[in-house]
């Protein structure tokens, strides 16, 4: 059996996942990746990263690949740094080394490791505090940040806007790009047994939605819904956000793709 | 025939310059279709007037909008402080010039219910338009509950508003609301949503407290505007092609059907016809009425 043909990664109107205007402005632009547990996002972010280092999401696609050697592509110089409520430095230090990607061109903030060691008992405000003096800033800097909504159940009393306000958006402030990943089982499948109007779901919806409402591209990838494949692992859905991406000249094109995840690489192909 | 002030599109369009006096135009959107080209649109219509004053108060966008003159980011002044920084930016005395001026707020879903009165009455002033977004998605806060019978915050923005402009995407044909609902319920966002066309239900108040509803679609690309209900009947007419092939029987009228059909005079209408003058109910006596002169009321007429 022959595999359909291989699609590149884009997001924008310039077939580019991060337009130059928008890394070079000076604006603070944000991206979601939403995303559950049959749909682990682990390539798409490092695709991410890389194309911010490399300036294509190389192990991506197929053509960009060939137009590595050129140059012009690689003099994204500036910072990225990965930030996870849920994975340590070593897990990310493998998957950015599979792409070949320089241990120096990138920094890892583990931020969940001795967590409640560090903070317990402190008020939130001072929690959130240490948390954002992890960051350095730098207004050409990428930020990645591994589902955030954590510190809604980590912290006692954390409201949405709370988290939004003095974690979120200040870390916002300190980068020109934030990327947040965020896992959306909690919505899914909840057809015969609606969420309950608990504090704690009422909160998590509204985090995910103020998400959306703030960032410019929205990546869901979300499971086959006929089931399992053997030569599908799940879809792509790239919608426009909330936000247009102001004071650019470049839109973000909506697009789905079905994607493959195998032992070493992922590809890309339309439905 | 409707003169052009109780036009909808008219309507909408002097509302969107800015030309109607409204102090308070609210936007209640959704994350199928953000308020954010309405409110582009808005900017386009009165940046033809000479420099107009816009002031952006941000809850959520960290960028200053290229169209706005003053960017107050909340979350750096503080809330307590919005009011009076917008109060000095705008003019103090004379005569009301609403239409210059305009004070945008990206959204207010992130103000305690308690204090969003008193946010949005300190916003609203003679010398400006307080255009205002509010997320219908997005739950409220619980802490904010703290009363069972106050209003949500919706009602109680809805009642402040003098014109609200209620925003829905233009569902693409081969998606109902239904699956719109069970797919943004998952937070999976389907295709062509927030798009520069789309559907607004516009509520205008009136000063005599009496309001209008319309449903238009709004085209920001080419900033026209049109009731939703022409487009809606124009595509509902009825064809001879619809009803083919749906059984076997000929359900189909020619044009000859048609217009015999049309000629038909129908036995209720002549009925009418006979009455056209009026009618009149005449009581006549007969020998074993027991009429009383005297009681009021005995004789109705």
């Amino acid at each position: 059996m022959s595999l359909p043909q291989r699609q590149d990664l884009t997001l924008f109107s310039d077939q580019s996942v991060l337009p130059r205007e928008l890394l070079n402005g000076d604006g603070h632009h944000m991206f979601l990746v939403t995303s559950t547990m049959a749909t682990q996002p682990l390539w798409l972010l490092t695709a991410l990263i890389e194309t911010k280092i490399k300036g294509a999401p190389l192990s991506l696609n197929g053509s960009a690949a060939r137009r590595s050697e050129n140059p012009a592509t690689q003099e994204m110089k500036t910072p990225v740094v990965v930030a996870s409520f849920l994975h340590e430095h070593s897990f990310y230090h493998q998957a950015l080394q599979k792409l070949r990607i320089n241990a120096n061109a990138y920094k890892v903030v583990d931020l969940l490791t001795g967590f409640v060691q560090k903070c317990g008992g402190k008020p939130r405000d001072v929690v959130l505090k240490e948390l954002l003096e992890q960051f350095t800033p730098d207004s050409q800097s990428t930020i990645l940040i591994e589902q955030p909504e954590l510190l809604l159940s980590l912290l006692d009393g954390l409201t949405s806007d709370e988290l939004n306000q003095k974690f979120l958006q200040p870390l916002r402030k300190k980068c020109n790009l934030l990327i947040v990943s965020s896992s959306i089982d909690l919505f899914q499948d909840n057809e015969n047994d609606p969420l309950d109007g608990s504090r704690g779901a009422v909160e998590y919806t509204r985090f995910i939605s103020s998400l959306i409402y703030t960032s410019i591209v929205v990546m869901n990838l979300r499971s086959l819904e006929t089931g399992r494949a053997k030569d599908v692992t799940g879809s792509l859905m790239i919608s426009r956000g909330g936000q247009a991406p102001a004071g650019l000249s470049v839109h973000v094109v909506e697009n789905e793709y079905l994607y493959l995840t195998e032992k070493e690489s992922t590809r890309l192909f339309y439905r | 025939m409707a003169s052009s002030s109780h036009n909808p599109c008219i309507l909408l369009k002097r509302t969107l310059s800015l030309a109607d006096p409204s102090a308070f135009i609210l936007n209640c959107d959704s994350i199928s279709q953000t308020s954010h080209y309405l409110v582009n649109e808005v900017v386009h219509n009165i940046s033809s007037q000479a420099t107009p004053t816009i002031i952006y108060i941000a809850f959520e966008n960290l960028n200053r909008p290229t169209y706005a003159t003053h960017f107050i980011d909340v979350n750096e002044v503080g809330i307590a402080k919005v009011a009076d920084t917008v109060g000095a930016l705008l003019p103090t005395g004379g005569s009301p010039t609403r239409e210059k001026n305009l004070v945008i707020v990206d959204s207010l879903n992130h103000i305690a219910l308690s204090n969003l009165g008193s946010f949005v009455s300190s916003l609203v002033n003679p010398h400006c338009t307080l255009l205002a977004t509010l997320h219908k998605d997005l739950p409220e806060q619980q802490a904010s509950r703290e009363c069972d019978n106050y209003p949500s915050a919706e009602t109680l923005l809805q009642y402040m508003a003098t014109s609200i402009l209620d925003i829905e995407p233009c569902l693409p044909p081969n998606m109902d609301e239904e699956e719109l609902r069970s797919s943004l319920d998952k937070f999976h966002i389907p295709k062509s949503l927030n798009n520069p066309t789309f559907k607004v239900t516009f509520t205008n108040k009136r000063r005599s407290g009496r309001s209008v509803i319309h449903t238009l679609i709004v085209d920001t690309v080419k900033h026209s505007y049109e009731l939703a209900s022409n487009i809606a009947e124009e595509s509902e007419l009825e064809t001879p092609e619809m009803l083919q092939g749906l059984t076997t029987f000929n359900l189909s009228t020619s044009a000859k059907q048609k217009e015999a059909k049309d000629q038909v005079a129908l036995p209720f209408l002549e009925a009418q016809s006979e009455f056209a003058g009026g009618t009149a109910i005449v009581y006549e006596y007969e020998k074993d009425d027991d009429y009383d002169e005297e009681d009021p009321y005995e004789d109705p007429f």
